[in-house]
């Protein structure tokens, strides 16, 4: 007997990965360094087949269907892919004894001390209410037969397991494989303590932030009022501000990692960490919170769809869904509801993703939607809600006659509320509409900002509203141009900015960049001689820099923009002359008095007509006709010839050509334009930032193309990341040479839920069991499990589960419920 | 002229119970909801200021500020009855354009800033123009300097020594108040000094009376649908600010 699994197979530079046509049946990603052989077999139905045999000795049998020329390519990536990978296998044994199944399974009654602080200070909850041991024992089983940690194989089963609650020794592994943190764990060996050395005893604005908020996170848990606890926290929390400076640390932080972290090691908190904020919930804890305003947006929207009454009212009674919300989301609702709750919304949200956390408000809303419509303002909101989650343990249908009935408590229902009747929000629609509203939120923080710095400004000169508002735009424009990587800045303007900045609002500013090298802000041409218009707009960088602090900042400009533009005739001719009096002795000397007509020159050099070439020649040699008769010491040497303020106005003055520019042409060339461009492109300064701080992450999650080139500027210590940025280029290779087209990431593929489906191709590749190799007994009564049907009460599953289970427990023949599945994986 | 030490006796705040306690006669007397908002830097004393008002209380604060906390208090002064519903909000930078969804609709405003740290008064001036361009127009707005138990021993009351670490003088902030009409205090949340004056002055200031209808007047709401959770659309409201300036 054969059955078939159907889908698409992906191989990227460190993984391969697969999903059943039908997104549920069977998913896994399998890291390649856990591959211990790959051999091509005979298949009588197919022009190519595989088996391969991976580290827990588990063999599967890919049979891909495609043209022969295809197959073979695939054959020859997956070969040198696997060379590639090679060198990571001898960390597999150090880096498997750090996972609780290994443990586990070797011996299932030995206490194991692999895992988060829970181990010590106890889990929350009672053990036998949870039935800790049933579902520990369900758990060996299916890890035994369907691979465990790295190697592990999700069937349908596996969701159901998740669903009932996780067993807490064993829980914080499964987060770390649902969110795939823990590839980025084992790729990055080591990367945890060396932030630490690397950082030890360093200050930074995150830490001192991440100082105030340990004693206050989770504070009811024993092990945060102990210095254990704290240092624990604290190290997680602080390592992650080294590791993402531009993110650094955002309240709400604190609670997500000290709950995770009862659960978990520090290194496996770290990294789920990196996975919340890179993939799972992108900007939520950025310096714009982005994310998280975009996520309440999606919000209102599903509950507008979904519950207009309810959605009305609240409108009616001007209540902002928000208010309420924002911690939901922010917290991943372990702030709001009891702890053993939150924990089991949190193994559903690393398994599906951040669809979860909507499914669940939703749910929230409906329940109570009748007490919802009769609020009329914000506290009694908030007071409904608060009231409810203190009563999730209590039974949601207390007076029904059946007493099955009665034992379901309000969270029970909660959750098939959730998953049942929002089953329709999935992750697709979270990410399309995270990306049709991802702009208008940008747009909408930077605009709240801009007019926040705007009216912060001391002195706006006497610039109008839409000149400053330019030049807002502008100031941040050039700083997002011009920065490379993302470092933290305070924005301030440095030099290499302002020469961008300068060069998009007046003409004569504008440089050609090209054969240059800008070392230290004194760029030289490629014959390394200096370049007259970079000192000018240096000499106006010192000017305008009046802190001396090496940077402009949006008040600086204005104020020196404004003292130009503001200005008058002598006001200006006195800028020029402090701007060349570089000794600020008050006098120009020859070489200054040089550099001033080589200023004039660089100025004037657009112009069409020839006026200033006579001009500039006049002024050096009247300047020198000046200096002369100024002289006062040492008449005959030259370079004590020394030039006046007033005798430089003279000078000015004689010229009709300078007076005519000092007296408006220069001011004229400052011309403030709305760059239309750039604003149609929504690129403002938020989205700058946010695309700088979140890179290739905001990207990859919300689909957008963003070039190679770009995708380099990302900074990034994790390897892992590049090597999967990497892999992302090659499985796009590998997937269009197997004919189906892709641009699906791998890191995406993490979660199985986070896979986009591809129906386009059909590209068909068969899981295939090896009939003969079946050593397992089999269970030949269907189960039910398997069926993809959603709807059969969730609660009714979990009785039954831990019903069938029970008989099992008494000693009584094991039913197993995998073996339907195992068409396609053969257990040796 | 200050409210500093001044004994508010005749028209003074009583505090009233939890809602589960209320005296028979208050239960009679429908409270008039005011909606105030606390902002300001973070670790200013912000979330202090209200547990101390609330339950007259200083501890490590239980409840982190995610977004903000609302507490609610009802108060007695003469013979009406408040309820303030207190917004109490995080005082992390990143939390800043979040803000407007909590100073929406509020009477009142209690801006905090730290007087052994000069940038938290800059950073409340920030707050003061924010709140007298976008929140209600007649929004009572009150500027507490906190930690003054950190610069003067209060029951001495002797002149402060040269190294008090006193970064703002109290008359550079009263001078700004009045400039900007808002009540101002310095208060220490740690020692309960000036706490429930600020609380006092400010429920005094409100104009009650208009207020006894059901629900106050609602402004047009600035969100619409789709509208993104706390941040104001359109131009920005120019408005007068609160006039007349401190009310004693």
């Amino acid at each position: 007997m054969k059955e078939f699994l159907n889908g698409k197979l992906q191989l990227s530079e460190g993984y391969l990965t697969f999903v059943a046509d039908d997104a549920k049946s069977c998913s896994f990603i399998l890291p390649l360094y856990t591959v211990r052989r790959v051999e091509r077999i005979n298949s009588r139905t197919h022009n190519f087949a595989l088996s391969i045999l991976n580290w827990h000795q588990m063999k599967l049998t890919l049979q891909i269907n495609g043209h022969k020329t295809v197959c073979e390519k695939f054959c020859n990536t997956i070969r040198d892919n696997l060379k590639n990978q090679v060198r990571h296998m001898k960390n597999l044994r150090s880096f498997l004894s750090t996972c609780f199944s290994e443990a586990l399974l070797v011996d299932p009654k030995k206490d194991i001390s692999i895992g988060g602080l829970g181990l010590i200070f106890g889990f929350p909850g009672d053990i036998k209410k949870l039935r800790d041991r049933y579902k520990t024992k369900l758990w060996i089983e299916y890890l035994q037969t369907n691979g465990r940690n790295l190697t592990l194989i999700k069937f349908p089963y596996f969701s159901k397991l998740v669903r009932v609650g996780l067993p807490n020794k064993l829980r914080g592994e499964i987060w770390e494989i649902c969110s795939g943190a823990i590839f980025l764990r084992f790729v990055n060996d080591g990367m945890y303590e060396k932030l630490q050395k690397d950082n030890a005893g360093k200050i930074s604005l995150s830490t001192e932030e991440i100082e105030k908020d340990l004693n206050r996170s989770l504070p009811e848990y024993a092990a945060y009022q102990t210095k254990e606890g704290i240092n624990t926290l604290r190290r997680v929390l602080t390592a992650y501000s080294w590791k993402d400076p531009e993110l650094g640390y955002c309240q709400a932080m604190n609670i997500v990692a000290s709950a995770i972290l009862i659960y978990m090691s520090e290194e496996q908190a770290f990294w789920t960490l990196s996975v919340l904020c890179d993939r799972l919930i992108p900007g939520y804890y950025s310096t714009s919170m982005y994310g998280a305003i975009l996520d309440q947006i999606i919000f209102e929207h599903y509950v507008q769809n979904k519950m207009p009454i309810l959605y009305e009212h609240f409108q009616n009674v001007d209540v902002q869904l928000s208010v309420a919300c924002l911690p939901w989301f922010l917290s991943l609702y372990i702030n709001s509801m009891p702890l053993i709750f939150a924990f089991r919304v949190l193994d559903c949200f690393f398994m599906e993703g951040p669809r979860v956390l909507f499914q669940i408000g939703l749910a929230i809303l409906k329940i109570n939607g009748d007490e919802l419509l009769t609020i009329t303002d914000d506290g009694q909101f908030i007071h409904v809600l608060k009231r409810y989650f203190s009563t999730l343990d209590q039974p949601a249908h207390p007076n029904n006659k059946n007493q099955k009935i009665r034992e379901i408590t309000k969270f029970n229902e909660l959750m098939v509320v959730a998953f049942k009747e929002f089953s329709n929000i999935t992750t697709e629609s979270v990410i399309e509409l995270r990306k049709t509203h991802q702009l208008k939120v940008v747009h909408n923080i930077e605009s709240f900002t801009k007019r926040g710095q705007i009216r912060n400004l001391k002195d706006t000169s006497k610039f109008s509203k839409n000149e400053i508002s330019i030049i807002y735009d502008k100031f941040y424009n050039a700083q997002f141009y011009g920065k490379q990587k993302s470092i933290r800045n305070d924005s301030r303007m440095d030099l290499n900015t302002f020469y961008r900045f300068l060069g998009s609002i007046t003409s004569w500013a504008k440089l050609d960049d090209e054969n240059l090298t800008k070392e230290n802000g004194s760029p030289r041409d490629n014959q390394g001689r200096r370049l007259v218009g970079y000192e000018l707009i240096h000499k106006l960088f010192i000017h305008f820099d009046r802190s001396q602090s090496g940077g402009l900042t949006l008040q600086d400009v204005v104020f020196g923009l404004g003292n130009i533009i503001f200005g008058d005739l002598m006001s200006r001719i006195e800028l020029f002359f402090n701007l060349h009096d570089s000794d600020k002795d008050g006098y120009l000397f020859k070489e200054e008095i040089l550099q001033m007509s080589e200023s004039f020159l660089f100025i004037f050099r657009n112009r069409q007509d020839d006026g200033h070439l006579g001009s500039v020649s006049n002024f050096i040699k009247n300047a020198f006709e000046y200096t002369d008769s100024v002289g006062e010491i040492n008449e005959n040497d030259e370079h004590k010839m020394r030039m006046s303020l007033p005798s430089f106005r003279m000078v000015i003055l004689a010229d009709g050509y300078l007076e005519e520019f000092f007296d408006s042409g220069f001011a004229v060339t400052f011309q403030f334009i709305e760059p239309t461009e750039e604003r149609s492109k929504g690129l403002g300064r938020e989205i700058f930032n946010a695309l700088m701080s979140d890179g290739m992450r905001l990207a990859e999650k919300f689909g957008k193309k963003i070039n190679n080139a770009k995708s380099k500027s990302h900074t990034d210590q994790n390897n892992s990341l590049n090597s999967k940025r990497h892999s992302t280029t090659s499985s796009v290779q590998s997937a269009s040479s197997m004919s189906s087209n892709n641009k699906t990431e791998i890191n995406n593929s993490n979660n199985s839920s986070l896979i986009p489906r591809n129906n386009s191709q059909d590209s068909f590749i068969s899981v295939e069991s090896q009939k003969s190799l079946l050593k397992i007994q089999r269970n030949d009564s269907p189960i039910s499990f398997g069926s993809d049907e959603e709807d059969d009460g969730l609660m009714q599953e979990v009785d039954r589960l831990l019903n069938e289970f029970s008989i099992d427990e008494n000693g009584k023949k094991k039913k197993k419920y995998f073996l339907h599945n195992l068409c396609c994986i053969v257990v040796l | 002229m200050s409210n500093i030490t001044r004994q508010t006796s005749d028209s003074a705040l009583t505090l009233v119970g939890g809602e589960g306690n209320q005296g028979s006669q208050q239960q009679n007397i429908k409270p008039i909801q005011v909606k105030l908002v606390l902002l300001g830097e973070a670790a200013v004393g912000k979330s202090s200021l209200v547990l101390r008002f609330v339950n007259n209380d200083f501890q490590e604060n239980k409840e982190p500020t995610i977004g903000a906390a609302f507490l609610t208090q009802k108060c007695r002064m003469e013979d009406k009855v408040l309820k303030f519903e207190i917004w109490d909000t995080a005082g992390q930078e990143r939390f800043h354009s979040l803000a407007p969804m909590y100073y929406r609709n509020a009477q009142a405003a209690v801006v905090v800033y730290d007087v052994t740290k000069a940038a938290s008064l800059d950073k409340a001036k920030s707050w003061v123009k924010e709140l007298q361009r976008q929140a209600s127009p007649n929004i009572v707005i009150a500027l507490a300097g906190n930690k003054i138990d950190l610069v003067q021993p209060v029951d001495e009351g002797e002149e402060e020594s040269a190294n008090s670490g006193r970064q703002v003088p109290t008359e550079e902030a009263k001078a700004y108040a009045n400039e900007f009409g808002l009540l101002f205090f310095e208060t220490s949340a740690k020692k309960g000094v000036g706490v429930r004056e600020v609380f006092t002055e400010i429920a005094k200031k409100i104009p009650l009376e208009l207020m006894m209808s059901p629900r106050p007047p609602r402004q047009v709401p600035y969100g619409g649908q789709n509208q993104l959770p706390g941040l104001p659309t359109g131009s920005e409201q120019i408005a007068g600010g609160t006039n007349g300036g401190c009310n004693c």
